[in-house]
Formats: C-alpha cells, structure tokens, sequence
C-alpha cells in the first residue's frame, strides 16, 4: 500500500469528517426529536442552538421551521442512496463493457470506445437536464440515468486492464489447460480489475453526490417536500444576507461526505490516480 | 493525415447528428407540449388550432425529418413562450457563456501552472503538500457551493462585488473564479503528477549534466513534455467547463446558455432546449477535435492511423 501523499494525518482528518456525517445520518432519524416534515411557522428560522418552548434546536429551523438537523440527516440518506444506486449500475456496466472490450478487441472494442467516445462528446450535466426536461424529475429515473451516464471512466480502465491481463502467464497457463472465455474472465481478470474499479467508485461516489446535489439545486433532482442537500442550499438562498447557515449547512454536509471519500480514495490510489486514464488515453491512439 | 482529419470529422458530425436525434425523440416521449401553452380551461378546438399552428399534428416521422431539414439550415423552430427563432435566441447568450467559460478555464490553469512551477523550483516538500490539500479541499466543493460562499462574503459581508448579472470585470470576477477552483484542483494534481513523471526521465538528467540549470531544464526541457497529457484533459475540460457553466450561471444569475436551458427546461419550450443541447454539443465536439490536431503538433511522435 502506497503511504498517503497528503500526510498521514490525512487519513485520521477524512476518516473523522466521513464519520461524523455518517453518524449524523445514521443516528439522528433514532433519537427523538426527528422530524423532518413538521412545519411550525412561529418557530421559523431559529438560529443553530435555540431554546424554544422546551425544544432544543441543534442547527436550527428552515423557514418553515422545519428543524434543520432532522432534514440534513434525511437528505444524506436520500443522497447516499441515490449515489450508491448510481454507482453500483455504472460499476457493473462499465466492468462488462470494459472486459468485454479488453478481451475480444476487434468490433466489440470499437463498439464500446465508440460508446465511450459518444458518452464523452456530451456534458453528463447536460444529459441528465435534458432527459428530467421530458421525463420529469423522479428519483429512480434520476439514479438511473446518474447510474447510465457515469459508467465510462470504469470501462477505460477495466479495458486498458484487461489488455495486459489476457496476455499473462497465469491466464495463459489457464487458457492451456482448457478454461474457457467465462471462467478466465471471472476467475483470473475480474479479481486483478475489482481493486482499481471499487478506489474509482469511491472518486466516483463524490461525483455523483455533487451531481446530484447541483442537479436538486437547479429544481430538477430531488422533490420537495423530500430533502436534499442541493434543495436545502437553494431554498435558504433566498435568506442569504440575514441567515447564511441555511445555505452553509448543507453545503458542509456534502463537503464533509465528499471530501471524506476522495481522501480516503486516494489513501489507496498510487500517486496521481488520474494517470490510469491518461495512460488508457494515450494507448488509443 | 488529411485522412485522419476526414475521419474525424465523420465522426464529429455524427456525434452532434446523434446527440440532436437523441433529444429529438426524448421530447417526442414527453407528451404534448400544446397542453402546456394554453390555460387548462382551453377549449378542446383551440387546442387543435395551436397544435396545427405550432406542426404538432402531423406523424412522428413526418416531424423528424421535417425537423431534420430545418435544422440543418440552423432552424430549430420557434420559442413556444417568445415566439420568435430558437437558436436565435440561443446564439445571443453563446458570447456570455464563452465569456464565463473562458476567463475561468485561463484562470484556473494559469494559476494552476504558476504554483506548480513554484512547486518545482522550490523543491518543498511543505508547499507541495499544501497546494495538494487545497486541490483536493476544492474537488470536493460543489462549484455552485462555492460561488455561494463567495457571493456571501465578497458581495453580502464586504460589499466589494456585484453578485448578479453580466456587465463591466466587476460582475466576471466571481462567476469566473468560483468555476476556475473546478479546473484548479484538476490541473494541480495532474501537473503535479506530470512533472513527477518527466523529472526522473534520463533527458532530464542529461539537461542537467550539459550544465542547464533547474529554471532553464524546467522550463525548455519538462516543461513541454509535461504539457501533452495536460492538453488532452484541458481540451476534454473546457467542454466540462461549459456543462459546469449550467449551474455557475445560474447561481450568478449571468445570461449565458446554461442559464437559457435550464429556464427552457422548467417552461418546456422545446425548441430552446434542443437549439441550446445542440449549440453546446457542438462547441465541445469541436473543441475535442481542436485539441486531437493540437496533440500532433505538440507530440511529433503521435502518428494518425
């Protein structure tokens, strides 16, 4: 394992950022002030750290006075799962195709570069705004797309891989010995290419929540009355000048989620990580 | 070479012939934009005035292909809400947008090239690590995020800049710098690792041996070398950079295309949608096709096949 380029209290600083809003999202929908729906309009956009008729509000109320940690906590869920789900089909669809290419070459890899090629000629932004422009915005519609539209840089590498592990001894020596096409590609290349593709997941991961969380701040992810990071940050826009923490919260949030994963990715990533695709890059021409 | 360039093109059009198609039939899907224009106590014959007005009513391949011959003489049919030309309308905010994009992609990767240089001929390990956590701080700060915090605090709590619209330098400068951080973090980490990459090759030990010193082998020997892999990304960026212009605008309420779309978006107006996914795909297409031309004259070793 390579040391940690950052330092190594890097790791203890991630690790500690990553818990902490883990815990946030795991533990507060048990105790037993959660509720991220109620509204109480007398008790509106009170400051983090308020006493009001008995009630004791962490990080505050929304304009609605919903309470804010309650809704934070929620919304890290509804992100984390949307993520996760995104991440989880472009994973398996970008290993397949970029197995698939690596081993057979010929058509099947101009058929998935091409893809690639055609993925990359478009913002992935882009396409998911014009698709919730017609299909309407939807949670399961939006994993599935964040999920379509992120499978490219697993497929790279997963080719780029495959390339050099078809032509090694141990999957030679299987290939003399009668293995077919399934079990070399499940039992000798898939084990040697799962470690890369699951330290680009959790790259991948941030993304897709930053994605995710600036596709609900346009209006066009998550639905209110659901929370959502992006939601929250546009909703307390409006209350910028007199109570920023509306916005800063959640905006802290996806910064400690995010910042937590890539930190820890790299933790395991060689110096560079980006270098695999530049490599994958320049061995297409 | 010439073949290459033929090939390439092909494959250019065919993208942005693919991307239009795609969004095409995506509309086609939604359902019927004419129910949306009209008040939900329209009469059902007023309805079926505005479809005819609007060619609503004929067959589906009748409309692809009457839409296909339009577009190719750059008609995108009118704005359901302005009723006049889409792309038109679409072409007015492109300057905007380039304005945004471009001052935010020369920000970021000047200053991205001016700590690394810094990085190299200081040799310090501290300053390095530094830039490296400041790289990695801003990945992982959603762009429009950040452009919030700015406007919270250079035009709420210091009253120094305007935070909306476009006008003089005054209005570019947040927009631009909250996009440039994107780039910035990127170009760090790869110019970082690049310049790793070049230091140990044994022309940069010969450099030195002939008596060049670290300034001068930096800047004629590694330099060069280290700029090819940056390019590719760079090229490949600035298309990001447009997507990412999307959220930026709208976050500094500056009238660019992303702006426009995501309006259209949330009104339906068709043909702005696809005139504005159209007009961006290919800018980007083209850019993507700039930068492969690019790499043959920064790397005489690139052969085109």
């Amino acid at each position: 394992m390579m040391p940690a380029p950052l330092g190594s209290w890097s790791m203890s600083f991630a690790a500690l950022m990553l818990g902490t809003i883990l815990a946030v999202i795991v533990v507060v929908p048990f105790l037993p002030f959660y509720d991220p729906f109620e509204q109480d309009i007398m008790s509106g956009l009170l400051r983090p750290g308020t006493e009001q008729d008995g009630r004791f509000y962490v990080l505050g109320t929304d304009f609605l006075g919903r309470d804010m940690l309650s809704r934070i906590a929620l919304a890290g869920r509804v992100s984390l799962m949307i993520a996760l789900s995104a991440v989880a089909i472009s994973l398996v669809i970008g290993v397949l195709l970029g197995l698939l290419a690596g081993w057979f070459r010929g058509p099947v890899e101009n058929l998935v570069m091409g893809l690639a090629d055609l993925q990359l000629a478009v913002p992935r932004i882009l396409v998911v705004i014009a698709v919730t422009a017609v299909l309407g915005p939807d949670l399961i519609t939006l994993t599935i797309l964040l999920g379509l539209t992120s499978w490219v840089s697993y497929g790279r590498v997963a080719r780029a891989m495959a390339l050099s592990l078809r032509e090694r001894e141990f999957v030679l020596s299987a290939t003399t010995q009668g293995a077919g096409t399934g079990w070399n590609l499940r039992r000798h290349v898939l084990p040697n290419v799962m470690p890369q593709m699951l330290i680009l997941s959790s790259y991948e991961l941030g993304q897709i929540i930053v994605i995710e969380a600036a596709l609900s701040y346009l209006g066009l992810g998550v639905q209110p009355p659901v929370p959502s990071w992006g939601l929250m940050i546009s909703e307390g826009q409006q209350f910028l000048e007199v109570e920023p923490y509306l916005s800063l919260l959640p905006g802290l949030a996806i910064f400690m989620l995010v910042a937590g994963a890539q930190f820890l990715s790299q933790r395991f990533t060689p110096e560079g990580a980006p270098d695999a695709d530049l490599a994958a890059m320049r061995r297409r021409r | 070479m010439t073949r290459y360039l033929a090939r390439r093109l092909v494959q250019a059009a065919l993208t942005v012939f693919g991307v239009v198609t795609a969004v095409f039939f995506l509309v086609e899907l939604s359902g019927d934009p004419a129910a949306l224009l009209l008040p939900t106590e329209a009469s059902p014959e007023d309805l079926a005035r505005l479809r005819e007005s609007l060619g609503l009513d004929e067959p589906l391949l009748v409309r692809y292909l009457a839409f296909l011959g339009n577009a190719v003489q750059g008609d995108f049919g009118d704005s359901f809400r302005q009723r006049v030309p889409a792309l038109p309308l679409v072409l007015e905010r492109l300057p905007a947008t380039i304005e945004l994009a471009l001052s935010a992609f020369l920000l970021g990767i000047g200053m991205a090239f001016a700590a690394s240089l810094a990085v190299r001929l200081t040799r310090s390990e501290r300053l390095r690590t530094g830039l490296l956590w400041v790289a990695f701080t801003f990945q992982a700060i959603p762009t429009f995020f950040f452009g919030l915090i700015l406007i919270l605090v250079f035009s709420v709590w210091l009253g120094w800049l305007p935070s909306l619209g476009r006008g003089g330098l005054d209005h570019l400068i947040l927009p631009a710098f909250s996009l440039a951080t994107f780039e910035l973090a990127l170009y760090l980490r790869l110019l970082n690792s690049a310049f790793l990459q070049e230091q140990s090759q044994d022309y940069v030990r010969t450099a030195y041996a002939k008596g060049g010193g670290r300034a001068y082998v930096l800047v004629r020997h590694v330099l060069p070398n280290a700029l090819l892999p940056i390019v590719t990304i760079a090229g490949i960026n600035l298309g990001v950079l447009l997507g990412g212009a999307i959220v930026t605008e709208t976050v500094f309420s500056w009238p660019g295309v992303g702006r426009l779309i995501v309006q259209s978006v949330s009104q339906r107006d068709y043909p702005v949608i696809l005139a504005g996914v159209f007009v961006i795909s290919l800018v980007f297409v083209v850019i993507n096709l700039l930068v492969d031309l690019l790499y043959a004259v920064l790397d005489p070793r690139v052969r085109y096949s």
